[in-house]
């Protein structure tokens, strides 16, 4: 009680010494000089990587914001914008949440520990893997490469007081001449946060599993195959932001890479990858009392996907093409139980079944000047087309868009 | 008078095709179809906040003696109230209250639960 008195005074004092200068006028204009905006673009390894999250890590670039709904999958905004606007890749892969209210990140399906780099890249520049508007973040695993034969095992471990979490995370990795193998294992278990007072925040708390490998394989002199797969599983995620949890995020992300490494002077490196990922995503209200009404909202999302970049150097030029497609299915339905137990379940789909397709060529042309300046020329060109599979979804959407077709397709 | 609810017989999600038809007592015996009302519809979720749903058209005749023809849109399954509001030729209301804050429901209605 004392401490709100004086506050209070003080305030009121500020504010008496503020009227005996100038008008206080709330409209007032204060005219701005200039403003500096200080960015980081990339954030590489040597940035000091936390064990505590992805999502803080990728905080540190002066781009991204996180949207905190809880203590764990944060929304990362580019320039502002949410994940509809931007792209979030993994190595070049495109992930769809299977989240209808974007508790699903994709950055939450990658730990922390396999992560080499992210590549944000601001507004229109970051279409290489499809279109965007706001930019585009693009998380890159840590590389291993055949070399010298080497062993190299890790272990990491962490302990966060303000929601006892427990980080326990092992990896390891051999390579030799011909063939590597990085395996890379996290687990998180985290209680309720607590408050700086002491105090519980209900709904915080979440446990998760991260399993990642990659093992390649030279095939040739200069050719290079790659298998990859990360398996991510997160139970109990509270969102106490929200009003209701996710009992379950489970992602299964797998792909087979090609590498060429061309003897000309020319082209540099021939990429070709294809990848295939599943996630599926259960909101959970069965815990939080005082709902309205409960609800199940489960949600599937299956991509199947391609990309083959080629790079080729120039005196100063350094040019990229990208040959990109990928086939989405998204369904996510949602059943209402009424309080009158008598009453019928009541049904509807939020994502109608419905089938993405995506086909785009990105050219890219770097110029370097010098050594600080440089011109970045490119072009994309897309066809995007969506079609609804669920006639149910279909007659559901027609109500809110009498005029709306099964299917819709753009350049 | 009497209002009764005709189609659809297996509702869907979707906009459905509502009919119901008008009659007018004449006499214990004799009931005539009632010409030229409307049946004002407004469907409502009495299980969930008593929402409504949208593009809604009331039923009305295309001819003298026919039944009343309508549009329906069932959001998702479950309890629905189709609320309902009688009007003559002149929009007067004769029976029936519109859905507001304070009236979750009017005097006549359909309940349809699929």
């Amino acid at each position: 009680m004392k401490k709100t008195i004086a506050l209070f005074f003080l305030i009121f004092s500020f504010a008496e010494f503020y009227s005996q200068e100038i008008q206080t006028d709330s409209a007032k204009v204060h005219n701005i000089e200039g403003i500096i905006v200080i960015a980081t673009k990339n954030l590489s390894n040597s940035e000091a990587k936390p064990l505590s999250s992805i999502d803080e890590y990728l905080q540190k670039s002066g781009k991204v914001d996180m949207i905190k709904r809880g203590a764990y999958a944060w929304e990362p905004t580019i320039n502002n914008m949410p994940t509809e606007r931007t792209l979030v890749t993994i190595d070049g892969m495109r992930i769809f949440g299977a989240c209808t209210d974007k508790m699903d990140p994709i950055t939450s399906y990658v730990e922390v520990s396999n992560l080499s780099e992210a590549e944000i890249s601001s507004g229109q520049g970051g279409s290489c893997h499809g279109s965007t508007i706001g930019g585009a973040i693009d998380l890159k695993r840590t590389q291993n490469s055949v070399g010298e034969k080497r062993w190299n095992i890790g272990v990491n471990t962490g302990f966060e007081a303000v929601n006892q979490q427990k980080i326990f995370g092992t990896s390891a990795n051999f390579r030799n001449e011909k063939f590597y193998v990085d395996a890379d294992f996290m687990m998180r278990n985290a209680e309720n946060y607590k408050e700086g007072h002491g105090n519980e925040v209900a709904y915080s708390k979440f446990h998760k599993f991260n399993i990642s490998g990659v093992t390649g394989m030279k095939i040739g002199e200069n050719k290079l195959v790659e298998a990859s797969l990360i398996y991510d599983k997160a139970t109990d995620v509270g969102y106490p932001a929200l009003p209701m949890d996710v009992s379950l995020a489970e992602a299964m992300i797998t792909s087979l890479k090609f590498e060429i490494v061309p003897n000309s002077e020319f082209f540099k490196n021939w990429e070709t990858k294809i990848y295939y990922n599943n996630i599926t995503h259960r909101m959970d209200d069965t815990k939080r009392p005082n709902v309205p009404i409960h609800m199940d909202m489960p949600g599937f999302s299956t991509t199947f996907g391609y990309y083959s970049k080629l790079k080729a150097e120039k005196n100063q030029h350094q040019f990229l093409l990208n040959v990109s497609g990928f086939y989405n299915n998204s369904l996510a339905k949602m059943t209402m139980y009424p309080n009158n137990p008598a009453e019928n379940l009541m049904f509807m789909l939020t994502w109608p079944d419905v089938n993405t397709l995506f086909q785009g060529i990105y050219l890219e042309d770097l110029w370097k000047f010098s050594e600080h300046s440089s011109l970045k020329i490119l072009g994309s060109v897309g066809f995007h087309q969506n079609r609804i599979r669920s006639e149910f979804g279909l007659n559901s959407l027609q109500i809110f868009y009498p005029e709306m077709k099964a299917e819709k397709a753009e350049f | 008078m009497l209002c009764a609810y005709i189609d659809p017989k297996t509702p869907k999600v979707a906009v459905n095709d509502i009919k119901v038809g008008v009659w007018t007592m004449q006499d214990m015996m004799n009931f005539p179809v009632q010409d030229g009302y409307t049946v004002k519809i407004d469907p409502r979720m009495t299980g969930m906040g008593n929402h409504s749903s949208p593009n809604n058209v009331n039923a009305t005749q295309s001819g003298a003696g026919n039944l009343y023809n309508g549009k329906l849109s069932l959001t998702m399954t479950g309890y629905w109230k189709i609320n309902l509001q009688l009007a003559d030729a002149a929009g007067t209301v004769l029976k029936g209250e519109e859905i507001s804050a304070t009236n979750e429901a009017s005097s006549i209605f359909f309940e349809i639960e699929f």
